[in-house]
């Protein structure tokens, strides 16, 4: 599939059917994007506000993109940006950490791996809600919605964080059943992971962590199922994993307090797309652009009109040079500021 | 009563610290005493607490039990090495505690065991932190062992609900064996107060000794 046959731009109320459906077909149930009509509809409300308001951000706001085939005229994936983890609220994760302990007399040293309910991650801005077409996995356009977002970020500073995390879902069956939940949360709860999260309903997850083990757990007396469900994440979140820890995420610190799956984390300024994205005007429109560009992600930079694609670019004294169809897919006119890093299909790795 | 008990039994102190119950010559009980522990080598048991997860709104109320291991007993008058039973042991028990100043005193009871000998209580918490056989342990270093291997256990509190059902079980209950002493001691006063040891989660049975 072409690379230029995609364009990623800010969800609008018109996606509501496409985004229900993609809440209904993803695998395990993304939380940010719950498979429920009036909540979805809610959600696209407060993204829309987000993208076009001029207030100062809050952190409250929610950013939600869609992701075109443009060869089909449908809509293939989604993802999402929540400005301020927790916003208003404690964002819980556990730390990994170890403690080391040794006794000379009886010649033992001992490395102990905790996890520590901490909120260390309250108010970095989160990635959410990613989603694409399993036929799409392989594309550029699942690099596109997931990195463009990055760009985005990067662009509006003054709304995030300059501290990103991202959470993926954790090991658990098809019936819901997920082993570090039932080493864990079960036992503070006496209910299966499902049932919790339905008790809860719309409640800030905060308020169930209040009802969690406040002291480390000592990793060791868990059972060994849950054991290596620490850190490690369900197959269908290995994709965005992937992109974000090609970007330059850390994947060894957090883990989800509930499924234990893994949390990256990261600066901002220090990802790969960000390090390497620069803020350029768009010169001119020339038709045919040599193929022999590179290809480039770009990203408009009015917040309201927010689109973003992967096209062949060139540079030159008067700013950058695209071909006509890029110009009309972005909806530039000569002069719109672009924030434009290199596209390397599978990362830059 | 215990005057009575005590004109039947001839207790007397063989060595400093150490009592024996004799009559007609044979040792029936002795035991062994110590002032103040603690002070010199550090002693570690674990305490037994309670900690509640309540949530009202949601109809969730959890209780959980847990243990946290410190130095609660630190300063205490110990006595130990106890042997023998019934009239004999009681008698003991009353001559040592009138040798003693005011305050706390405990004895260390030895905790549950398997039929293979082992301790459900270790299995399920100490040899996570310790891989060394605790026998072996003891054999080389005494009691002391008990004191290099809380250097390697949990300094932080642990929730009971995450040891197997068997460890859970074994807290603060005595080997059956021990049973009679147990009761002694309880006629003597003593009585378990959420302190356990820290291998075998064997129940310390204290008293708060105030000489008439």
């Amino acid at each position: 599939m072409n690379p230029e046959d995609f364009l990623l731009r800010s969800a609008t109320a018109a996606d509501l059917d496409a985004l229900e459906r993609m809440a209904r077909a993803s695998a395990v149930g993304i939380t940010t994007l719950p498979p429920d009509r009036e909540a979805l509809a809610l959600r696209l409300e407060r993204s829309d506000q987000a993208f076009a308001t001029a207030d100062d951000a809050s952190g409250e706001e929610i950013y939600l993109f869609v992701l075109e085939d443009l060869t089909q005229g449908r809509i293939v994936g989604t993802s999402g940006i929540a400005a301020s983890a927790g916003f208003a609220d404690r964002f819980y994760s556990y730390r990994n950490e170890m403690v080391v302990a040794a006794s000379a007399a009886l010649n033992a040293r001992n490395r102990i791996h905790t996890l520590h309910l901490c909120h260390d991650l309250t108010g970095h801005t989160l990635l959410t809600s990613f989603y694409v077409e399993p036929a799409y996995e392989d594309t550029a356009g699942a690099q596109l919605l997931s990195r463009a977002r990055l760009l985005f970020i990067a662009q509006h500073a003054e709304r995030f964080s300059d501290r990103i995390a991202a959470e993926s879902p954790g090991l658990s069956d098809d019936q819901g059943r997920c082993p570090f939940w039932d080493a864990v949360g079960l036992r503070f709860f006496g209910m299966d992971y499902p049932a919790a999260e339905k008790l809860t309903g719309a409640r800030n997850k905060a308020f169930i962590a209040d009802l969690m083990p406040q002291s480390p757990i000592y990793v060791p007396l868990l059972p060994e199922q849950a054991q290596f469900a620490i850190g490690q994440m369900h197959p269908v979140a290995e994709l965005p994993f992937s992109i974000l820890q090609d970007e330059g995420f850390d994947s060894e610190t957090y883990v989800d307090i509930f499924d234990g799956g893994p949390i990256v984390d990261a600066r901002v300024a220090m990802l790969k797309s960000v390090v390497h994205s620069k803020v350029q005007k768009f010169g001119a429109v020339q038709s045919g652009v040599d193929r022999s560009s590179s290809l480039q992600l770009l990203v408009t930079t009015d917040r309201s009109r927010m689109r973003a694609a992967v096209a062949c670019a060139a540079l030159n004294e008067g700013g950058l040079v695209l071909d006509e169809a890029t110009a009309a897919r972005l909806q530039l006119r000569v002069g719109d500021e672009l924030r434009v890093a290199p596209h390397t299909a599978g990362g830059f790795a | 009563m215990t005057a009575d008990l005590h004109m039947n039994w001839n207790v007397r102190e063989p060595e400093t610290q150490a009592l024996v119950a004799e009559r007609e010559g044979h040792a029936s009980a002795r035991l062994r005493w110590q002032r103040c522990i603690g002070r010199d080598t550090p002693r570690h048991w674990y305490h037994l607490g309670r900690v509640v997860h309540a949530a009202r709104d949601l109809g969730l109320f959890q209780e959980q039990a847990t243990l946290l291991l410190g130095n609660d007993l630190t300063g205490a008058a110990e006595l130990c090495d106890l042997q023998g039973e019934g009239a004999a042991l009681h008698a003991l028990i009353g001559a040592a505690l009138q040798r003693l100043p005011a305050g706390r005193v405990i004895v260390e009871l030895p905790g549950l065991r398997d039929t293979a000998g082992q301790s459900p209580f270790w299995q399920g918490l100490g040899r996570h932190f310790y891989s060394g056989d605790p026998r072996e342990a003891q054999a080389r270093h005494g009691n002391a062992w008990r004191g290099h291997v809380a250097a390697l256990l949990p300094r932080q509190l642990v929730y009971t609900a995450f040891l197997p059902e068997a460890a859970q079980a074994a807290i603060g209950v005595a080997v059956p064996q021990a049973a009679a002493l147990q009761q002694a001691l309880m006629a003597a006063g003593f009585r378990f107060n959420g302190h356990v040891c820290i291998d075998d989660a064997g129940p310390v049975m204290e008293l708060n000794h105030s000489p008439a």
